[in-house]
């Protein structure tokens, strides 16, 4: 199959430049797309990456990047905020004459209602706001309108205010209609059934169509209230082969391909009609080794299999320009982020680091890995490199279904995964990679809790778990940076964790679209501002 | 047919249906839950809570003992609830309706390509069997059988698509015809007309072309090759060689002798090959981007999405339980011995 795709691909770019071209209407946007990931359209609901950008662009919420300077966070259904003397209580006003697709007013009253939703309706999307201690309980109490205009939002503790933030932009803490969804209750549900295939928000598009595995749908909101987008409509096609999407977009029938493979993009690069943009994307890939199985209790053993990835070598040959080398599970330029790579290809280190350990003649063990590109190309360079120092890696392949209940489970030697934040703040990482509250003295067994990455890999680190804590509470901004500094460091050395790669999106473009918005935090990536000349 | 033997071919039917349909349920149902596939993880998350996936777990009924869940599922789908799909957010009858009429369309288009190429080069393989006519037949037909149908398929793109532009590119209507036309049928082709589209119609038309010659091809391979054998198999039976004796011309001899009896034969092949294509083409749907159920199912295997999965199986079931029926019943008609 592999052989006859790169043919294929090779013909593709033979006899494609010549071709007459198609045009797509000057006002509507399409978009060849994998996108049968897609099943659920609620904010409080999805976890799917597709849906989660989409959504910053149907819904608004009290804090947003504004895709027009998509570095800094801004304040956007809210106008202002205070923060009270100790820390813990936020006073937003609400932007007045703002208009939900519906045309109802959105009010302090709305914001309300989507936080409690969020967190009864108690979906991944709430894992984030959980992390400031809430619960179905107290949301109640701690999260309240005044009037329409005032929204209070008080945290259980005292956390650092850029951090909370840094949450209120998160895709799951999107503002929605109340009025709207109170209407479409069903036993109690919050509305999560109709909304699973709508949109009820403020952002500058709505959800027009929705078909699974088929299309997608975007009119402008011509009421919205900071700008008004070039595009009428946006059409997401699931085009699901990297080929057809790159036959689509040389003839003209697409005016963006998403899924493109490294020698797609060459060839579209090179094409006159069509250009290549890229961006970081939020996920890290990363190698991951399971504490409770030897030898790799022993830290010089998670440490020689930093050693044996050839990050540069797999950049250079698999991954081309759909990634970069990247050794710490923070995306560059987020605040803390070191841009440092301590390690490299070097068997050598790896072969007396094990040695040290007593394993000079070798060890074996079973890498769980996704069946797909490139996972399956970076697990057997891995495991080559294994074979030369005697380490006899087993890679078995699997889907996603398959793969994360294993790793829940911590049922895993070891595995190959990538991880992807949700919001701007490196707690969105770190508290996942270095915490692990049931190693902390006096655990119960409800912090046995499988959504950190830590735990899944029986990482026992008492230490790290509450400087981790301390450094989400951290006022003082430099030393809030020094203390992310000092994590990261501790979890080169120390950790089961190898970072290895930051994906990148590689988009395909015609030459006449410009301002598709990609960002790593989140709610940063937005159609909203694409032209088309 | 005479009415006696029609009477116990309905009351044969009329037993197996029942007992076929539940057995189909069942090996579905505890197949779906012995996969090591979790279906929670796909609602709530990889990230989730340990809370929050024991609640999902729970509403799931994934806690009840197996047969419970089993009594339970079949209860539903008695009173016609098939369960919402958790890979589409959706019920899973809605999310039938919409895949199977555009499987329908390509399948039903395939298999007659498939047929109206097929039949005619194995009777003229058949006939001139041994020269170089035979042995070209059996060339394309061992291409068409042997290429991967996702190369062909992105071949006859790259060629007519996107060098020619002679047909439309991949899906199953241009986008900005999409979404005009009333749901009726499902069928695109039949809608348009419906509704007087005829613009629709020739731009669904277009669509069609490749990813139905496409399957076509495939399916004319198997048809050509089995036509070719049981005419092989007639023209060197006795009544051949009497009929040629008597001075019968030679096309006489091949239609109307020869022909006429790989006709029972033949009708299961076709219906068997229909059958296969109704299932739905997983490679060919997804080069062409066509959203079928071929698609729809292998997602809902991948996810655990078992609601899906049951609900597309017992279509496909009902397919091919139609399809036996019918070629049971044409077979009745077209053999003097069965009747």
């Amino acid at each position: 199959m592999k052989a006859i795709r790169w043919v294929a691909a090779g013909l593709l770019s033979a006899v494609l430049t010549t071709t007459a071209v198609a045009e797509t209407p000057r006002d509507t946007l399409v978009v060849a797309r994998e996108i049968s990931g897609i099943a659920h359209w609620d904010p409080a609901v999805s976890q799917i990456l597709e849906v989660n950008e989409y959504i910053s662009d149907l819904y608004s919420r009290l804090f947003d990047y504004d895709p027009r300077d998509p570095t800094e966070l801004q304040p956007s259904l809210a106008e202002s905020y205070e923060l009270s003397e100790d820390g813990k209580t936020l006073t937003f006003k609400m932007r007045p004459g703002v208009k939900f697709h519906s045309g109802n007013p959105v009010t302090a009253y709305d914001a309300e209602y989507s936080f409690r939703r969020l967190l009864l309706v108690d979906r991944e999307p709430a894992s984030t706001m959980k992390q400031l201690g809430y619960t179905a309980e107290n949301v109640t109490s701690l999260i309240r309108a005044q009037d329409e205009s005032t929204f209070i939002l008080e945290t259980p503790e005292q956390f650092a205010p850029s951090y909370v933030l840094n949450l209120l932009s998160s895709s799951g803490t999107s503002i929605v209609d109340s009025k709207l969804l109170k209407e479409h209750e069903k036993d109690g549900d919050w509305g999560v059934e109709w909304l699973g295939t709508r949109s009820a928000g403020s952002g500058p598009f709505m959800l027009k169509t929705w078909r699974p595995n088929d299309i997608v749908m975007f009119d402008r909101f011509d009421n919205y209230f900071l700008y008004e987008p070039a595009m009428k409509r946006v059409i997401v096609r699931h085009i699901p082969e990297a080929a057809t999407q790159r036959l689509l977009l040389q003839k003209g029938d697409v005016d963006v391909a998403f899924n493109l493979t490294a020698q797609d993009i060459e060839a579209v690069s090179q094409d006159a009609a069509t250009k290549v943009q890229l961006n970081k994307a939020r996920r890290i890939m990363y190698f991951g080794f399971n504490k409770a199985v030897e030898p790799f209790d022993d830290p010089r053993v998670t440490k020689a299999m930093k050693y044996l990835i050839d990050y540069d070598g797999l950049e250079r040959s698999v991954l081309k320009n759909l990634a970069e080398v990247r050794q710490t599970p923070l995306p560059l330029g987020m605040f803390g982020a070191l841009d440092e790579r301590p390690y490299a290809y070097d068997p050598e280190k790896a072969r007396s680091l094990l040695a040290e350990a007593g394993l000079e003649k070798g060890f074996s063990f079973e890498l769980l890995a996704y069946t797909r590109s490139p996972e399956a190309e970076i697990a057997t360079a891995f495991q080559a490199a294994a074979r030369a120092v005697g380490v006899d890696v087993k890679i078995v392949s699997m889907p996603g279904s398959q793969l994360i209940p294993r790793y829940r489970d911590r049922n895993l030697d070891a595995l190959l995964l990538a991880y992807s934040g949700g919001y701007g703040d490196p707690n969105a990482q770190l508290s996942k990679f270095a915490m692990n509250p049931s190693s902390l003295q006096g655990a119960v067994p409800e912090d046995d809790d499988p959504s950190i990455l830590a735990w899944r890999l029986n990482w026992q680190i008492p230490e790290l778990t509450e400087l981790t804590n301390a450094a989400v509470r951290e006022r003082d901004t430099t030393r809030r940076r020094e203390m992310y500094h000092e994590i990261q460091r501790e979890l080169w050395e120390r950790s089961p964790f190898a970072w290895c790669f930051n994906n990148t999106y590689a988009l395909g473009l015609r030459k006449n679209v410009s301002g598709y918005v990609i960002g790593t935090k989140g709610t940063d990536t937005s159609f909203s501002l694409v032209t088309k000349d | 047919m005479s009415a006696g033997a029609g009477i116990r071919l309905l009351l044969r039917w009329v037993t197996i249906l029942p007992i076929t349909f539940l057995g189909l349920i069942a090996v579905t149902f505890v197949i779906g839950r012995i996969m090591p596939i979790d279906p929670v993880i796909l609602i709530v998350g990889q990230d989730a809570s340990k809370e929050a996936y024991d609640r999902v777990y729970r509403e799931l009924g994934l806690h009840l003992p197996l047969y419970e869940q089993f009594l339970i599922y079949i209860d539903d789908v008695l009173r016609g609830d098939f369960g919402m799909s958790i890979s589409t957010a959706q019920p899973v009858i809605e999310d039938i309706k919409r895949v199977v009429p555009a499987t329908l369309e390509l399948a039903t288009i395939g298999t007659v390509i498939g047929t109206l190429l097929g039949v005619p080069m194995g009777i003229v393989a058949a006939a001139r069997q041994g020269t170089w006519i035979d042995s070209t037949i059996r060339v394309v037909s061992l291409i068409g059988y042997s290429v991967p149908v996702f190369w062909k398929g992105l071949m006859l793109l790259l060629l007519f698509y996107a060098v020619l532009g002679w047909t439309a590119g991949p899906g199953r209507i241009a986008v900005y015809y999409d979404g005009i036309v009333d749901v009726r049928t499902g069928l695109l082709l039949v809608d348009s007309l419906l509704a007087g589209e005829i613009e629709i119609f020739w731009n669904a038309v277009d669509h069609m072309i490749l990813p139905a010659v496409s399957l076509g091809y495939a399916a004319s391979a198997y048809i050509t090759r089995m036509t070719r054998s049981f005419m092989l198999d007639q023209l060197n039976q006795e009544y051949i060689t009497t009929a040629r004796v008597k001075g019968l011309a030679e096309w006489r001899v091949v239609l109307f002798h020869a022909f006429r009896n790989t006709l029972v034969q033949l009708v299961t092949v076709i219906a068997l090959t229909y059958g296969i294509l109704l299932e739905g083409s997983v490679l060919t749907e997804t080069v062409f981007a066509w959203p079928g159920l071929g698609q729809y199912l292998t997602k809902a295997l991948f996810n655990g999405d078992m609601n899906a999965v049951i609900g597309a199986t017992i279509v496909i079931g009902a397919v091919f339980v139609t399809l036996n029926l019918t070629s049971d019943i044409l077979y009745r008609m077209l053999d003097p011995r069965a009747q």
